[in-house]
């Protein structure tokens, strides 16, 4: 297959179709209240991949040397059960969607698509002139790529290939790794090579990040927002991040997410808020460390200061905790148990 | 004319945020590494104030990557803290986690400037909102207020800009970097760091399919080729082998790891390149006086060879 077919093909499927389904179904099963429509549809695009590598490593981890077939078949399987579980999600997406169209009469809305563009832009100059160069993500990489030639994920005490003398240092959860384990297996489906997609990720997620924030401090005010994004994305930081293929966009997407979401629980707490929140902590601690660190003092404020008795305060930690462990945190009580011991063992720190 | 005087107050901010930026780059922040300290002049930690600074403060004053907004984030948050009890439940969450996130970072991860953006959209927020309210609740118009936001963006740019100018001088003072900053190449075409056809390289260098090499921290090895190697890395002195870290350097004299490479690890190759080389100036020694360069291409990638390896 032709190659800008297969990468336009691949993030239709992973980004767009997935993202669009993971929408609906947070539409269809969380308050809107929560975060408001756009945002919960933004939250929906940027789990869509996570959710994806989560049932690889399912997969991977259960039912280990399968065939990519099955992994892409469980995958697809997955997310048609949202799909159809997503139900009337449909109907509020597609409102959702038309509604944001009255945003582009408001002059304020205007340097945002600026901003937009020239991401959009920049993204396009990075995609053609830069392959995947940059340390970290070529570490991830490699460790997708074994995954993809064992078909499994294991958990174990040094992450070593025999075959190749590769040695994986990375102490996170297994997310952006098997992004490539995805894209590989779709693409052998294809009979393509490279890695267009996963590099796309990068400027995906920055667009999504800038775009959440937008929409979270336009609920102070319009032209607040624009001046947030303003400096946000003209920090040189940032500027930076959008020219090293990483996992940085991915990871303070899900912790600003996680923060809209922990505002929100913690003054309305909800049960579908709570599950999606604690599902959004275990995102951001399956794709990094960071995540797992962070997330214990999150919950721990929300059981301490959320309103309700202590009972009713431990049921909401318990609940969110659940959705925690079940989505991410499971990966650290493997680690520290029958794997690598994750931060308590002896590191080199550099 | 009291009241001109009072909302002009507000425009200290963005007036501080500017003053700020000159000090911290002008002044604070050192252009050339000092021998053998590479690796914390890199992160901008060569001195005890920017220690605190750039590592264990961060996320507030690394202006050098984090802009010069999230630094008024600190006496907000502290001021926030003092007047909690007129805050409601959720804030009083939201800012301890911050606080406490803050410290953890800063604690932990601060020294990479990367741990402590993951905080920088939600303390920009913060920022301008608090700032928002505050000059509301100072009656300044909505004109005056506009144009502290303004200003604040227009900072912003001045510190990312100054940044880049620290950036080149950096870069200009290194014997390293400076080829690549005075070349004239278009931007686009320095994105492509890696080296060219890796595998067609070292096999034209004499490199077998089946020779081991140690890598010294480019992944790119593993990544594009199918040759084995042993992944290494000199700033650390951590070789990662079946078994995991060990070191190769601190506990050999040269001779001794010559052998150690030959017999212990079976290999007689080295790939390196001249930036990651000098983070351990033994190694870097070790290169010259124990190895010959095979190769090395136009981007600094290197390809040594153990001598006195009698053939083997």
């Amino acid at each position: 297959m032709d190659d800008l077919v297969s990468h336009l093909a691949l993030f239709l499927l992973s980004n767009v179709l997935f993202g669009g389904v993971m929408a609906a179904f947070l539409l269809r099963h969380v308050e809107r209240t929560i975060l408001g429509g756009g945002a919960t549809v933004l939250l929906g695009l940027g789990l869509a991949p996570f959710m994806i590598t989560w049932v690889l490593n399912a997969i991977l981890l259960l039912s280990p040397g399968g065939t990519p077939v099955v992994a892409v078949g469980g995958v697809l399987v997955f997310f048609s059960s949202l799909a159809l579980f997503a139900g009337r999600g449909w109907r509020s997406l597609a409102e959702v969607m038309t509604g944001s169209v009255s945003l582009w009469r408001s002059a304020a809305t205007w340097p945002y698509l600026f901003f937009s563009m020239a991401m959009i832009f920049g993204s396009y100059v990075m995609l053609v002139y830069k392959p995947l160069v940059d340390h970290d993500i070529l570490e991830y990489g490699t460790q997708g790529r074994i995954f993809l030639r064992e078909m499994a994920v294991r958990y174990e005490l040094h992450h070593y290939d025999q075959a190749s003398g590769f040695y994986y240092v990375g102490l996170h959860g297994f997310s952006f790794p098997l992004l490539f384990t995805w894209e590989g297996a779709v693409r052998g489906l294809l009979n393509s090579d490279g890695d267009a997609w996963v590099r796309l990720q990068t400027p995906f997620f920055a667009w999504l990040l800038v775009t959440f924030v937008w929409g979270w401090a336009r609920r102070y005010g319009t032209w607040l927002a624009v001046w947030v994004i303003g400096a946000f994305t003209l920090t040189i930081g940032f500027l930076y991040l959008n020219t090293i293929y990483h996992v940085d966009p991915v990871r303070v997407f899900l912790f600003t997410a996680s923060m809209a979401l922990f505002a929100s629980v913690l003054r309305a707490p909800s049960s579908a808020g709570l599950l999606l929140w604690g599902l959004v902590l275990g995102a951001h601690a399956l794709t990094h460390s960071l995540g797992m660190i962070l997330a214990p003092f999150m919950l721990l404020i929300l059981v301490a200061l959320s309103p309700g008795t202590i009972t009713a305060r431990l049921r909401q930690g318990g609940l969110a905790t659940m959705a925690f462990v079940v989505a991410g945190g499971f990966h650290y009580i493997l680690d520290v148990t029958i794997g690598t011991g994750w931060l308590f063992k002896d590191i080199t720190w550099f | 004319m009291a009241n001109h005087a009072r909302h002009g107050i507000w425009f200290l901010v963005p007036l501080g945020s500017i003053a700020f930026s000159f000090l911290y780059f002008l002044v604070l922040m050192p252009v050339k590494a000092s021998p053998g300290e590479l690796a914390l002049f890199e992160r901008g930690i060569g001195s005890p104030l920017l220690k605190v600074l750039n590592g264990y403060l961060g996320a507030f004053f690394n202006l050098r990557f984090l802009g010069n907004t999230a630094c008024w984030a600190m006496p907000m948050l502290l001021i926030l803290a003092l007047r909690r009890s007129a805050l409601e439940n959720w804030q009083r969450g939201a800012l301890l986690f911050l606080s406490l996130a803050v410290l953890i970072i800063g604690g932990a991860g601060g020294f990479n400037y990367r741990y402590a953006l993951t905080l920088l959209p939600t303390l920009l927020v913060l920022v301008f909102v608090v700032l928002d309210k505050a000059m509301v609740r100072g009656q300044v118009p909505r004109g005056s207020r506009t144009a502290v936001h303004v200003l604040l963006v227009l900072a912003t740019v001045l510190n990312s800009w100054l940044s880049m100018d620290l950036s080149t001088r950096m870069a200009l003072a290194d014997p390293v970097d400076r080829p690549k900053r005075v070349d004239d190449a278009p931007f686009y075409t320095k994105f492509d760091t890696g080296p060219d056809d890796l595998d067609g390289w070292l096999e034209r260098a004499g490199v077998a399919d089946t020779d081991r090499v140690l890598v010294n921290n480019l992944p790119i090895y593993f990544y594009e080729t199918h040759r084995p190697g042993l992944y290494y890395w000199c700033g650390a002195d951590q070789y990662f082998g079946p078994e995991g870290e060990e070191p190769i350097f601190r506990t050999r004299s040269d001779d001794e790891v010559v052998r150690f490479l030959t017999d212990g690890l079976r290999t007689r190759y080295i790939f390196s390149d001249r930036n990651l080389s000098r983070y351990d100036l033994r190694f870097e020694r070790f290169l010259e006086t124990h190895c010959t360069l095979l190769a090395e291409d136009d981007k600094g990638h290197t390809l040594h060879v153990l001598k006195d390896t009698f053939g083997r």
